[in-house]
């Protein structure tokens, strides 16, 4: 059992390389853009802000129906789309797009609920004073939404990651696929182990990483 | 300095038409200390609001120097605010900043220099005495701390009017007091006009000049603190400061009592016993005092006697009828 761990660790890294390249790329959009949307829900919601029904239900009913279709059948219907931005329809680059568009859905809304979370009142203190809203978003909004926005992108991570799992079938790689392609085609459960192991381990470290950077943010 | 002008606010609030403000119109005078009281859902702090417009009027104008705030928006209705500060019942400092970055951020916004920045946010903070607490988050302080550094947040701009949204409601009796001081320090050292809404009508006698009672969103009444608690007008006034006199003898002490039971005001420190005891000298009747008490609005002493009068139905009442002329006012509580 040992020897055809050993046998392929080659494989088993690149594996790890695949999924780490899926996830962070696809994660850094989904805070950056995740983030930006989540903020447009929340201060199109406001009259504190700049309230605007219209706005708020288009960006509210597209997230929905981007998080309504299982990731599975997302990816293979943004297949097309992979291929006008990155050029390729198969591998790790092409499920970036789909992998991307899902991630940036889940975050927005996780992002509207921190900004949601946020003291009004104390908003409602600076926007009193004559403070420029923009200046009372960037400055005060977004850190005080800041341990809660981390909580959220740990969440947001660990998901990301499992939708990862199945990059496989349109030959993204990564560990997920290849826990399927050795685990249930070649019947090597000791590989699908390992693969296993190695994303509780992940997901493990994501939390902590998470857990603490938030606990770093926070002054409370 | 402001000025109510037929100012009515209405919304709809779980699909019913609330009038939560109807046809106000009153003055608030250059450096005074203004009061709002009123049950909660008055309405008071939704005209309080309309002052820095955090409350849009349905009609109606609040004029602020002289300035109508509902007409105006975007760059000139921030700089007008920049003249308004405004304190909270739970004070509302960001907590991802500390007491100093909580002042400059205000500062910063209005395009301050740094330099200037850290000289002004070193002289608030002495100001509210809390010089100590410069670079502490506000999770580490008290809530009178806390208040102290919402009023030199609320002040950093030297702004001439500072609104109370129940500024002490939140504290203790003992921090209620500092934190009133302060704000007639704040009125007496910088000149800036207070406007406060409580329902505690403490806060009221302790500092405020003048004085405008709502109820359902009207005005009910309005007047000098001393004018309106010696002498109220409205039933609801009356009812209010019954409410807080805290005369609580229990209802069968009270219905087992023989005689008459009244509520004698007077002004005036010792005024009351004074003719108590005139009476009982000429007359063949006999006061038993139930219940106490001279409270001070502003620093004129205004007292409240609750007594038992006992005797013979003509003398009690040829008694109470030299009482309403001796006394400020007489409330027959219990008529034998």
């Amino acid at each position: 059992m040992l020897d055809s761990i050993i046998d392929i660790k080659g494989e088993v890294l690149e594996a790890l390389g695949q999924t780490a390249f899926m996830v962070l790329t696809s994660l850094v959009f989904a805070i950056v853009l995740g983030g930006l949307l989540g903020l447009v829900l929340f201060v199109t919601s406001d009259q504190l802000f700049v309230k605007n029904a219209v706005i708020n239900k288009i960006v509210g009913i597209i997230l929905n129906i981007i998080r309504s279709v299982p990731f599975l059948i997302l990816m293979i219907f943004l297949l097309p789309l992979s291929k006008l931005i990155v050029g390729t329809k198969i591998g790790s680059q092409a499920v970036i797009v789909p992998l991307s568009i899902a991630s940036i859905a889940f975050f927005s809304r996780l992002a509207e609920a921190s900004f949601s979370a946020v003291n009004r009142g104390v908003l409602e203190a600076y926007v009193a004073s004559g403070a420029n809203k923009f200046a009372v978003v960037f400055k005060i909004l977004i850190p005080e939404a800041l341990s809660s926005l981390v909580k959220n992108i740990t969440v947001t991570a660990i998901s990301v990651l499992g939708f990862s799992a199945m990059a496989g079938l349109v030959g993204g790689g990564g560990l997920g696929d290849l826990a399927y392609r050795y685990g249930y085609q070649r019947y090597q459960t000791e590989i699908m182990i390992v693969c296993v192991v190695i994303l509780i381990v992940l997901v493990q470290l994501i939390q902590w990483l998470g857990d603490t950077i938030a606990r770093l943010v926070d002054n409370k | 300095m402001i000025k109510f002008q037929n100012v009515n606010v209405s919304f709809k609030q779980n699909k019913k038409l609330v009038e939560a403000v109807k046809n106000v119109s009153f003055d608030i005078e250059k450096g005074s200390i203004y009061g709002i009281v009123g049950g909660s859902g008055a309405g008071k702090s939704t005209l309080l609001r309309t002052v820095n417009k955090l409350q849009e009027t349905t009609s109606g104008e609040v004029f602020v120097n002289g300035k109508d705030i509902t007409k105006i928006k975007g760059k000139e209705l921030r700089n007008l605010r920049k003249n308004i500060g405004m304190i909270f019942q739970h004070f509302n400092l960001a907590e991802s900043k500390t007491v100093a970055q909580n002042i400059s951020f205000i500062l910063e916004s209005s395009g301050w220099k740094k330099d200037a920045i850290n000289k002004r946010v070193d002289e608030l903070l002495d100001f509210v005495n809390l010089s100590d607490k410069k670079n502490v988050y506000p999770s580490r302080l008290s809530g009178g701390q806390k208040q102290r550094v919402a009023i030199a947040r609320a002040l950093a701009n030297n702004t001439e009017i500072l609104l109370c949204d129940e500024p002490t409601s939140a504290l203790d009796a003992e921090t209620t007091v500092s934190v009133l001081d302060l704000l007639e320090k704040v009125n007496r050292e910088l000149g800036v006009t207070i406007v406060i809404i409580t329902h505690e009508l403490d806060v009221v006698k302790r500092i405020c000049g003048k004085v405008a009672v709502m109820d359902r969103g009207q005005v009910v009444e309005i007047g000098s603190v001393y004018k309106v608690f010696t002498k109220p007008e409205s039933e609801f006034t009356k009812q209010l400061i019954a409410n807080s006199n805290n005369f609580d003898i229990p209802e069968s002490v009270l219905k087992n009592m023989e005689g008459d039971i009244l509520e004698l005001t007077y002004l005036g420190q010792n005024a009351g016993e004074a003719v108590l005891s005139e009476i009982t000298a000429e007359y063949n009747v006999r006061f038993n005092i139930l219940h106490g008490k001279i409270e001070y609005i502003g620093d004129k002493p205004l007292g409240i006697l609750y007594v038992n009068l006992l005797g013979d139905k003509a003398t009690r009442e040829k008694v109470k009828n030299i009482l309403t002329e001796k006394v400020s006012n007489v409330e027959v509580l219990k008529n034998a």
